[in-house]
């Protein structure tokens, strides 16, 4: 089994192994190629999506038609899991960022899978809970910091999450445009863009076509924190 | 005394659709209902604290409760206001983590107190009442990702709109005069909650109060018509 390319705190990471080991069996197998599409927002399907290896991303559009970029999900965790849980339309749109490995699973089969396994239900609350942790956390900074903290923070967190450790640094293991990344921080691309090239100047990070090598993550996340230690930070 | 500050009725036979305990079968809602011990909470009072260990969570029986982010500014950004049947402070329980928010009583609050390991032994052996729990946290993490997605796309007056409509529609009551939110919110905690600054708020008050779709008291926001406050939500000003 590929261990190795679970992302440390995602579901199948933290189930119990005899669940793990079944989730791993459920639903059936399924390959995307870079570009397609996974869920569509909007759309009343309801099946949930294991991760097994790869990347996608997950985007909204507003009804003005910006794009804000969610979240980035990895190898490991499920995706879809909110229609499956609620039945209500797909609240973003997932994007494959690469090839994708999956396993798709029909509602009944997750919801019957979860009864069998009280354990798992709890690991799946506690991953929405995560993830409700990062979406609010992105909801405080968009009001409480400057687009430059807000990009600090914002990479901060993808490399605790999705960085791999290299002898140049932490190294994003998510192919990131910045559009993409202005759509994840809520800011628009030209003060995105300076922020990314202060961050370059000052040798914090090292940027190349859809690549990001964070060089020093200890000024990065002091970047992050202008007021420096106080409170620890919600996370 | 206003309405909100009156005692609170202790049995409640319907819980709001959306809260946990509106959401749960029967049999799971009692048996939850019986754990921990009966606590209340006056007004303003601090109920979970940011930061501190999750030990206990806490099921909200009567009364509103505001939930704040604060910032190493030491500003307090009001991320949502919860009710009667939600379930508050489970997150931290759950992923054995420190608290992300500060609780604090918007109204004379009761509730029941339950012990981090009591609500993980519970859960862990009532998969049904878990994914009850998990939807409840889903439905929050629609609202979180739809709010960042309006900050970025939605002007600020029509963002003040949609609070008051949202807030109106889960807590509201209807009165004589209109929707009364049900909850006391200062303008200031509209913003926190629009995503916009204090200013915007004002500007747009005095605007829908020109055009009679709010009426104000002292912390009192009163919705004329939930229908006219949209459309001028849809086009502002």
């Amino acid at each position: 089994m590929e261990v190795q390319t679970w992302s440390a705190n995602s579901l199948l990471a933290t189930l119990p192994p005899p669940a793990r080991v079944e989730l791993l069996r459920l639903g059936t197998r399924r390959e995307f190629l870079p570009g397609q599409i996974l869920v569509r927002e909007g759309e009343l399907s309801t099946h949930v999506i294991l991760l097994v290896r790869g990347c996608v991303k997950v985007t909204a559009t507003a009804p003005t038609g910006g794009l804000a970029l969610l979240a980035i999900r990895v190898g490991g965790e499920i995706v879809g899991e909110l229609a499956g849980l609620d039945g209500q339309p797909r609240s973003a749109t997932v994007t494959a960022a690469g090839l994708v490995r999956a396993r798709i699973m029909q509602q009944g089969t997750f919801h019957d899978f979860l009864t069998r396994h009280p354990q798992a239900a709890v690991a799946v609350s506690r991953t929405v809970g995560a993830k409700l942790r990062w979406a609010t956390r992105r909801r405080v900074d968009f009001s409480g910091y400057e687009v430059p903290v807000r990009v600090a923070r914002v990479l901060a967190e993808l490399a605790d999450s999705h960085g791999e450790r290299t002898s140049a640094g932490v190294e994003l293991q998510v192919p990131l445009t910045q559009p993409e990344l202005a759509a994840l921080v809520g800011a628009a691309e030209p003060t995105v863009h300076k922020a990314l090239a202060g961050l370059r100047r000052a040798q914090v990070i090292k940027t190349g076509y859809r690549h990001m090598t964070i060089r020093d993550l200890t000024r990065l996340r002091a970047a992050a924190d202008p007021d420096g230690e106080a409170s620890p930070i919600p996370s | 005394m206003p309405e909100w500050e009156k005692e609170p009725a202790l049995t409640v036979l319907e819980w709001p659709v959306g809260s946990l305990l509106g959401r749960m079968r029967r049999r799971d809602r009692d048996a939850l209902l019986r754990l921990g011990v009966p606590v209340s909470f006056p007004a303003r009072q601090v109920m979970l604290r940011q930061g501190d260990r999750g030990e206990h969570a806490l099921l909200l029986l009567s009364g509103y409760v505001k939930v704040f982010v604060g910032t190493r500014q030491g500003r307090e950004v009001l991320v949502a206001v919860r009710g009667p049947g939600d379930l508050l402070g489970e997150m931290a329980v759950l992923e054995d983590r420190h608290r992300c928010a500060n609780t604090v009583a918007g109204t004379l609050v009761a509730a029941r107190l339950v012990g981090g390991a009591e609500l993980r032994e519970f859960l862990g052996r009532n998969a049904e009442a878990c994914l009850s729990v998990a939807r409840t946290v889903s439905e929050r993490l629609r609202s979180a990702e739809k709010s960042r997605v309006d900050f970025v796309a939605t002007p600020a007056p029509t963002r003040v709109a949609q609070v008051l409509i949202e807030t109106a529609q889960r807590f509201g009551r209807r009165t004589p005069a209109g929707w009364d939110l049900g909850v006391p919110l200062t303008r200031a905690e509209v913003a926190s909650l629009a995503g916009t600054a204090l200013s915007t708020v004002e500007k747009a008050f005095h605007a829908m109060q020109n055009e009679g779709l709010l009426r104000l008291r002292y912390r009192r926001i009163v919705v004329r018509d939930l229908t006219e406050l949209r459309r001028f939500g849809e086009n502002p000003y």
